[in-house]
């Protein structure tokens, strides 16, 4: 009898924990920087099969148990003024959130994907910031135009991978999403 | 005698003072089933420079209502042609397509003040010698009919400081039914979304070109990050499908563009108001247009190496395209197009090749 009801019980705790691990999506998404690019991300996994949340302002405690947090670096003082905060709390949001991804077990991959066009002085402030938080950084060709990420990349020990467009993306974050367990 | 003298010249200094019409040569294709004006959706337009033609597509199969707004400014060349090319290529084959390609005809009757731009431009069309006219980007002050305010509040609330800019159609959304000319502009392209039920709308722009005057210098300014050509401004609810697009005009074109989210502080714009006032989901999109670089002597508008004309229009119109298949993708509801030009073909140009 006693034994009957810890098999129920431990069927329970397995159907929970399969449950929950279907209803994780592998991976959730968040601006750097408040610009538009996280989407354009989403909607490559999307294409891939991969049905990333976005949550633009993706907190530590936001975390659904995930596998991959994917963050796409580019200022934008618009969508700043928009979300109503400043360059400090954005950087403040992303140490927190990225060190509570990793108490989490979860790998974080940084991207940026605006070429040259989505690089100035608010963008280059992030990138400073987010290259050292990544396991992996993915940058779209022009990015890169004056060797900052290389850099980065080097004094943090960070594999940088290069893309030759947002689209053409799609093939190494396939392969790094499959390194990673999200994709078979 | 006198009264006759005196009527006479009334007339003439009447006839000084009004603007110069602008009557837009459109010359449809076989897939235009009816052509419309905007007075038709607000009666206070008929018989002044305001009013505009609208043209119709509609392939009698439900479906989604796009509709493509050229000529929002008339100093901006390539949103005015893809608007030509959709009315004279383009049929419908589910769903219905609506096209204004010159909203603003008054800013097309006049002058370009920015960079004098030459009036009109030859090419060689299917029939043979025909011009494409370049305005300027705000209403005739004629037609405005009021001076400029010295700041401009404008319908939504939104405070500019240059009030000139009571003339410029974009920043009078969703304008008024009893505002100024340019306001009930605005107000009568409201009422068209509203009357055809638009499902989505992309409104054509152009920007000055990413290239500055050659001077040896790098072209890298930290936090120089305000180009607009190369942009697709989407409404909120438009975001997800204009990263679709976006990704989509990448593979068919080659053309990389930046996406942006309407700000919805700044009041006023079609992509903002369009999309907060009604059910259709609004777009812009900006190409790079030499005519609008300050620093060029004698722009050619049409035939520029790095930014010719097709590949401006070309642009446009493949991006329209690209927003009707994946508002569809979306929502299940469908425009299809037969007679889009291919963006190779229309490389291949010239841009005549495509107009009748
Ligand atoms: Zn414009």
């Amino acid at each position: 009898m006693k034994n009957r009801v810890r098999r129920i019980l431990l069927a329970l705790v397995l159907c929970v924990a399969v449950s929950g691990a279907a209803l994780a999506d592998g991976v959730v998404l968040t601006p750097f920087g408040q610009s538009p690019d996280a989407m354009m991300v989403r909607v490559v996994l999307k294409k891939l099969g991969v049905d990333g949340r976005l949550d633009k302002l993706l907190e530590a405690d936001g975390l659904q148990g995930e596998q991959v947090l994917i963050t796409v670096v580019a200022g934008s003082s618009k969508g700043l003024g928009e979300a109503g905060i400043d360059k400090d709390a954005e950087i403040a949001r992303m140490n927190s959130v990225v060190a509570a991804a990793r108490q989490a077990g979860m790998k974080t991959l940084v991207m940026h994907i605006g070429g040259k066009g989505r690089r100035g002085t608010l963008t280059d402030l992030f990138i400073v910031e987010a290259v050292p938080m990544a396991d992996k950084l993915l940058v779209v060709e022009g990015g890169d135009f004056d060797g900052l990420f290389t850099r980065l990349a080097q004094e943090a020990d960070v594999e940088m991978i290069p893309a030759p467009s947002v689209r053409e993306t799609s093939g190494p974050l396939e392969a790094i999403l499959t390194e990673w367990g999200v994709l078979p | 005698m006198t009264r006759n003298l005196l009527s006479g010249i009334c007339l003439l200094l009447s006839l000084t003072a009004a603007a110069a019409e602008f009557s837009p040569d459109v010359r449809p294709g076989a897939g235009v089933t009816e052509q419309r004006l905007l007075s038709d959706y607000f009666a206070p337009l008929a018989d002044t420079a305001m009013d505009s033609e609208v043209f119709v597509l509609d392939s009698g199969v439900p479906g989604a209502v796009g509709l493509m707004i050229g000529g929002t400014h008339g100093n901006e060349l390539a949103g005015q042609v893809a608007a030509l090319l959709a009315v004279e290529n383009v049929t419908a084959i589910r769903g219905k397509l609506v096209v204004i390609p010159y909203v603003n005809r008054s800013a097309m009757s006049m002058p370009d003040s920015r960079n004098a731009v030459t009036r009109h431009h030859r090419i060689e069309s299917r029939s043979g010698e025909r011009y494409l006219p370049y305005g300027d980007r705000r209403t005739d002050p004629a037609d405005q009919g009021v001076p400029d305010p010295g700041r401009y509040t404008n319908p939504p609330g939104y405070t500019l400081e240059n009030g000139a800019e009571s003339r410029n159609l974009n920043r009078t959304y969703p304008g008024k039914a009893d505002g100024t000319p340019t306001e009930r502009l605005a107000w009568a392209v409201m009422q068209l979304v509203r009357a055809e039920a638009i499902d989505f709308a992309l409104d054509m722009h152009e920007a000055d070109t990413p290239e500055r005057k050659p001077t040896g210098e790098a072209d890298y300014r930290p936090g120089g990050n305000r180009r607009l050509a190369y942009t697709l401004v989407a409404h909120p609810r438009g975001l997800e499908t204009a990263a679709f697009a976006l990704l989509e005009m990448d593979a068919d074109t080659g053309i990389s563009m930046k996406l942006e989210e309407s700000n919805s502080t700044y009041r006023g714009l079609s992509h903002i108001e369009i999309g907060d006032n009604s059910p259709a989901v609004s777009f812009l999109s900006e190409s790079p247009n030499p005519g609008q670089d300050r620093w060029r002597d004698d722009p050619d508008v049409v035939s520029d190496t790095r930014y010719p004309l097709t590949h401006r229009a070309g642009l446009h119109l493949r991006l329209f395209k690209h927003l009707a298949d994946a508002h569809g993708d979306a929502t299940g509801k469908r425009l299809e197009m037969r007679g889009i030009p291919e963006y190779e073909e229309l490389m291949a140009g010239p841009i005549g090749r495509f107009l009748n």
